[in-house]
């Protein structure tokens, strides 16, 4: 079932060392931008990654494809751990923005045929060409499309020819990095669909990252919520929704007007800011913003099972889920 | 590159630098076989005659035509610049986007090396390579070759430096395209075109060079009429002869504002949208 796996994975980049850290001999401070992560994805599902920004969305997306390496642990893919951009080019991606995600020398015919000649070396000219006519279709887009440069397309058809570039190695997973953040209201729900057809037709496993809960909320089947390198919350989409039961989900929750309203509890909107992300605690890396924490936070929290289904790394989550929002409410009152 | 042809003649600055550049090489390949006169035959009963209709731009002190042997230097001062920019462009071209797709220590080394050579003056330079290996066009070659790739080397990485972090790039580190191809094919067209806009520039500065090499005997060797040779020539009859001095001057400049204008006409025609 399992199709990619990140197995204890980190991530961390070394701050640039000052003078006086070098003459003291001072060890540079680190930047854990991913920090020990596991995390599945099953074959077929959609898997959403949320988190405000700098959380680390960005950084796992590019361990999952292999344009970084990771620091510890392993990406298995079919359980076989990956070296760099898989050969095979079963794992693509889509980028956030649509203007720099395409060369602006090359027609889109050409640079989909190149992708197609690349995994395919036995095609003909004309089979070439077929094919990246045939991914041109597969993403909603005219055949015409292949003769215009991306400067005559717009923002939203420029994403349909990264998607169309991505499903040309015929890949099992897609991983879309923010793939809708840059695009109209409008053009992000036709992206969005896209997406969900593609994955309903095909069966392609998609790794969606976002910071927009109601963009997860719409396309995923379940949800990892990163914060600070770190998966604090990972449930099937409803579960998430209804009852998230770490507190900086539900935070992110009560900044969504629709979803706080529709929850119609009491609105704790996320506090703070995000502390300096080289100077993070071993304990729990949330606690500088939460409302709930107390001495025993300081210790490092584990991800356990949540009631409802999923995993929590906070260990007042499941039995206090209900009570802290009642205690909330009451301190909000006084 | 069609449209971009298009741009090019349709900007008034490309065009007409493009004409005056058409203009010159037409008429250096025509006057061979047209004109009555010799660059190199000497002819002292018609010495040191003013231009006139028989005598374009005067005779020299040897009574050659000077409207010849402008145009039969032509071919030397562009020969030497274009080869002298074209050459070490290219390396410099490669050096750049090496240094600045792969990053890390070939970067470092390959920008150090820029830095030793920038580090000599190039009159310096030039002077060192002539003392050794004697004045001549082969050695102000060499010279160039040592020196010019630099701007373009220096170009070049900053922006592949740029482009290689571009998603589209990243996007092909997925797909596994090859260094030799993402950089050349990917990656080079988006970062050459500072460095062809500012190889106009660099022709213009090379022409005024090879004519201040060859003044100062560093260069292309008399009896060539090479243009800064032609202004040496010119020297002791300033005061008699100044059409000696003026239409060699005057050729020196033709062409830096000929390139001039098309680097400005290319610059805008080699932009990817418009
Ligand atoms: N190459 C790098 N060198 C140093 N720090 C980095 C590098 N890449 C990422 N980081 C840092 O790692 C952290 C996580 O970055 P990442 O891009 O993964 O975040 P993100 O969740 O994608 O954020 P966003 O929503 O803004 O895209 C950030 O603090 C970022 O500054
Ligand atoms: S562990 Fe403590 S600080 Fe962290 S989220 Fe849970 S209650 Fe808040
Ligand atoms: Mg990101």
């Amino acid at each position: 079932m399992t199709l990619l796996e990140f197995r204890d994975v980190s991530r961390h980049f070394p701050a640039r060392r000052s003078l006086a850290d070098a003459v003291l001999r001072r060890p540079p401070a680190v930047l854990r931008a991913v920090h020990h992560v596991d995390l599945s994805v099953d074959r077929g599902e959609t898997l959403g990654i949320v988190g405000e920004s700098g959380c680390g969305k960005s950084t796992l997306a590019r361990l999952a494809v292999g344009l970084q390496a990771a620091d510890e642990g392993a990406v298995l893919f079919d359980g076989t751990p990956m070296q760099g951009p898989d050969p095979a080019g079963r794992i693509q991606m889509v980028f956030q923005d649509p203007y720099s995600s395409l060369n602006p020398r090359m027609t889109i015919g050409a640079l989909l045929e190149e992708v197609v000649a690349h995994y395919h070396r036995d095609l003909s000219a004309a089979e070439r060409r077929a094919e990246a006519g045939e991914a041109l279709r597969r993403v909603g887009l005219p055949a015409e499309t292949a003769d215009k440069y991306p400067h005559a397309l717009s923002g939203g058809q420029r994403q349909r020819v990264s998607i169309a570039r991505a499903l040309c190695p015929r890949p099992q997973i897609l991983v879309a990095d923010e793939p809708v953040s840059a695009l109209d209201a409008s053009v992000q729900a036709q992206i969005i669909n896209l997406l969900q057809r593609l994955s309903a037709d095909t069966g392609i496993t998609i790794l969606f990252i976002s910071h927009d809960m109601q963009v997860i909320r719409h396309l995923c089947d379940r949800v990892a919520v990163m914060y600070l390198g770190e998966v604090v919350e990972l449930a099937p989409v409803d579960r998430l929704f209804d009852q998230p039961q770490h507190p900086y989900t539900a935070g992110l929750m009560e900044a969504v007007p629709d979803i706080a309203r529709r929850r119609g509890e009491p609105r704790v909107a996320l506090g703070g800011e995000m502390p300096d992300p080289y100077a993070v605690i071993d304990g729990c890396r949330f606690a500088s913003r939460c409302r709930f924490a107390e001495p025993r936070c300081e210790t490092p929290q584990l991800l356990t099972d949540a009631a409802g289904g999923g995993l929590v790394r906070c260990w007042k989550a499941p039995p206090l889920a209900a009570a802290s929002i009642q205690t909330s409410s009451r301190s909000d009152l006084t | 590159m069609k449209p971009m042809l298009h741009r090019l003649l349709r900007s008034p600055a490309g065009l007409g630098g493009l004409v005056m550049l058409l203009a010159l090489l037409i008429a250096v390949v025509a006057t061979p076989l047209v004109s009555p006169y010799d660059p190199y035959a000497l002819d002292f009963g018609n010495a040191l005659l003013p231009p006139d209709a028989t005598h374009w731009f005067g005779t020299d002190n040897f009574g050659r035509d000077i409207f010849t042997r402008v145009l039969a230097g032509a071919a030397y001062d562009l020969r030497l610049a274009t080869t002298c920019v074209f050459g070490p462009m290219l390396l410099g071209i490669l050096v750049g986007l090496c240094a600045g797709y792969f990053g890390g220590w070939i970067d470092v080394a390959l920008m150090r090396l820029t830095d030793v050579v920038w580090a000599f003056p190039f009159y310096v330079l030039v002077l060192t390579i002539v003392g050794v290996l004697g004045p001549g066009e082969g050695n102000l070659y060499i010279a160039f070759f040592l020196v010019n790739w630099i701007g373009y080397a220096r170009i070049v990485r900053g922006e592949t430096l740029v482009i290689a972090r571009l998603e589209y790039v990243q996007a092909l580190s997925i797909l596994r395209f090859g260094p030799a191809r993402t950089m050349l094919r990917h990656i080079l067209p988006n970062a050459v075109t500072p460095a062809i806009v500012y190889s106009m520039s660099d022709l213009v500065l090379t022409v005024q060079a090879v004519a201040a090499l060859s003044f100062f005997g560093l260069g292309v060797q008399p009896p060539a009429p090479e243009w800064g040779l032609l202004i040496v020539e010119s020297v002791d009859y300033m005061r008699d002869a100044p059409w000696m001095t003026i239409f060699p001057g005057l050729a020196i400049a033709f062409v830096g504002v000929a390139f001039a204008l098309l680097g400005e006409g290319l610059a805008a025609a080699l932009q990817p949208r418009g």
